[in-house]
């Protein structure tokens, strides 16, 4: 059987927070971490476990203390070092790949306010200079807000906005799409069909999916491979493991 | 790899965009501006509307560059000569003993309506009789109020008398003259007329027993060691009274100028030239914190949008376009506004009753010139640019992170 080449993969990468006065601090040590496009991820854990700053983390938001191996490898077989960008402090580079590579979904969705949902929608688009309008119909299409392109944000409901950043999430056809607790602000009925959208539009746009959930039991349901980030207390503070090899390797 | 988009296009319609969809907040902001920019340029119009006009008034007015000898004395006419050599002299006229200026004129057409008048002597560039024609031996420039006073008109012959003798054996020397104009009321407050220099000297010589009744013209002949027994001289600029004054009176000489209403008012002119900086500086300098503090609390206000665009792939230059260019267009609109309102305000000041008080002319007491407007929106986008570049460094500091998080 193809083995496929995992899109992000991680290997000792460690976030650590240093509290100031040298008193208890935490840290997040991944030992390996593979994401294969297709796949699609829970990451749950009870506050402070470092779900945060693990998603912080993938979506090149907050520098690694220390990185092993920190790479992405597009669809077209490029291969983006991103613990060299983040040693080098390479700033454009890192923007550039976000950009390019990762598509984000956020609680209350995310958009602008100042920006219609299609223009919202074509906005990952239109930084990456590649304006594609029936990619942008088509997703609205598929995720039934078509008639709601030319409204603006503030007369949305929560769901139909967590729509409009899905839809924006995937326009620009992303490597990884991050998703940081998409329900936590909708109806419980309506949390369902939000987390059934996410995942069948990033298998058909044949992206990774990594979700952050408060709610294993619901992620599961909805056919995600539930990852628990589990937290050991020591005496310099909590620190949190990961280790999740690509699954052909797994044992 | 491609680069991080600062592509104009998008970050001006971002920009822009978000402008339009809080047009409410914009126009607060453009009015908030408006209504401390316009008050400054209204000041501005008035100092430069004030201070100008009131130098004009003085340096219009000859009286206030005229030094004049108190008591009759003697001069030669090296003196007056070195006199008008002085560079900051304009003008330079002998007077006679006062008690020989005095003349009788004689209306023909009204015969028997005589009036006394003073004889004041006159040159070429006689700074009191600016754009008058010129003086010559049988023409003469009469004063406002003897004109008034005899009814005349440019052009009517007068018959000049003057007399010696008393009553028994009086003598009378007559000289026809005709009116070739009527000097402003500044040039002589009194019954006067300003006559040629030789046609003074007959009527003096005459006067002091000299010359015959018969005397004309033809017996005033060039004289060297002729003595004089005053003169009237012009300064070239308002300044100048003050050192000429002090000069002529350290060499001994008593004169009559306005030297100390002249210093008083160049003192106050300095005086408000100074105050009005210091508002104007103040009052800049708070226009341009507001605006920099209105700026600031903008991008406060949109840190969650403006991390937004940074996590989508904005670059941190774009960012600080963002408040940058919204802070132009604000500050553009501001700037303009308040020169519409200023130039209005203007336009009823100087329709107000106060404004022919300071001139003589009807004179604006608010003049907003171009250049001020141009100076407002100079300073506006100068200051609106400072303010939005500290504004967007804090911007730019916006981390991505922040985007992922909720407020």
């Amino acid at each position: 059987m193809h083995q496929p080449q995992p899109t992000l993969l991680l290997r000792d990468v460690m976030v650590s927070h240093a509290v100031a006065g040298g008193g208890s601090g935490f840290e997040l040590l991944i030992e390996h971490l593979a994401l294969c496009r297709g796949e699609a991820v829970a990451l749950v854990g009870p506050s402070g476990s470092g779900k945060s700053t693990l998603l912080d983390l993938l979506a090149l938001a907050r520098q690694p203390t220390k990185a092993g191996q920190f790479r992405l490898l597009t669809r077209s077989a490029e291969e983006i070092d991103l613990a060299a960008l983040w040693l080098n402090r390479a700033d454009d580079e890192l923007t550039a790949t976000r950009a390019a590579h990762f598509g984000y979904v956020l609680q209350q969705g995310g958009l602008l306010p100042f920006l219609s949902v299609r223009r919202n929608i074509a906005l990952s688009q239109a930084v990456l200079g590649r304006p594609d309008p029936a990619h942008v119909e088509a997703l609205a299409e598929r995720l039934d807000i078509a008639e709601l392109l030319d409204r603006m944000p503030g007369t949305l409901s929560v769901g139909q906005r967590q729509r409009v950043a899905i839809a924006r999430a995937l326009a620009h056809r992303p490597e990884i799409l991050l998703a940081d607790e998409p329900t936590a602000s909708v109806h419980p009925a309506l949390a369902d069909l939000v987390l059934s959208l996410l995942i069948e539009q990033a298998r058909e746009q044949d992206t990774a999916l990594l979700l952050a959930t408060h709610d294993p039991d619901r992620a599961a349901r909805q056919g995600f491979e539930i990852l628990p980030l589990v937290t050991e207390i020591g005496r310099g503070g909590g620190r949190s493991r990961l280790n999740r090899p690509a699954q052909a390797d797994a044992p | 790899m491609t680069k991080p988009s600062g592509s104009w296009p998008l970050i001006i319609d971002l920009s822009l965009r978000d402008l339009v969809h809080e047009k409410t907040l914009a126009l607060c902001s453009v009015i908030g501006l408006a209504a401390v920019l316009a008050p400054l340029i209204i000041l501005f119009g008035l100092k430069h509307g004030i201070i100008e006009g009131l130098r004009a008034d003085l340096i219009d007015n000859p009286r206030s560059r005229m030094v004049v000898n108190a008591a009759n004395r003697n001069f030669d006419e090296a003196f007056l000569a070195r006199l008008a050599a002085r560079p900051d002299i304009a003008f330079v006229i002998p007077r006679i003993r006062s008690l020989n200026t005095e003349a009788r004129f004689e209306n023909p057409a009204r015969p028997g309506s005589v009036l006394r008048a003073e004889l004041l002597a006159t040159g070429p560039g006689d700074p009191l009789l600016v754009n008058q024609p010129p003086v010559t031996e049988d023409r003469v420039i009469v004063s406002a109020s003897f004109a008034a006073r005899l009814n005349l008109a440019p052009g009517m012959v007068l018959n000049l008398r003057a007399l010696r003798g008393d009553a028994s054996a009086r003598e009378v020397l007559s000289f026809p003259v005709t009116v070739a104009g009527i000097a402003p009321a500044s040039a002589f407050g009194r019954d006067g007329v300003f006559v040629d220099l030789r046609l003074l000297l007959l009527v003096d010589r005459f006067t002091d027993g000299a010359l015959p009744a018969q005397a004309t013209l033809r017996d005033i002949t060039p004289d060297p060691a002729r003595i004089y027994a005053g003169f009237r001289a012009h300064t070239r600029r308002l300044e100048d009274v003050i050192r000429v004054d002090h000069d002529l009176r350290r060499d001994g000489i008593e004169v009559e100028t306005q030297s100390e209403q002249v210093e008083s008012l160049l003192g106050l002119d300095r005086s408000l030239s100074l105050l009005f900086a210091l508002i104007a500086g103040l009052g800049g300098l708070g226009y341009l914190i507001s605006l920099g503090v209105g700026l600031f609390a903008n991008i406060e206000r949109k840190r969650r949008d403006l991390s937004l665009l940074r996590l989508i792939g904005l670059s941190r230059r774009a960012l600080v376009a963002f408040p940058l260019l919204q802070s132009l267009v604000i500050g553009l609109s501001g700037a303009l506004l308040a020169s519409a309102v200023a130039i209005a305000v203007a336009g009823f000041v100087n329709r107000l009753p106060l404004a022919s008080a300071t001139g003589a002319a009807a004179r604006s007491v608010c003049v907003i010139e171009e250049i001020h407007i141009l100076l407002a929106l100079a300073v506006t986008l100068f200051g609106a640019a400072l303010s939005a570049i500290f504004a967007g460094v804090r911007a730019g500091r916006i981390l991505p992170a922040e985007g992922l998080r909720d407020a």
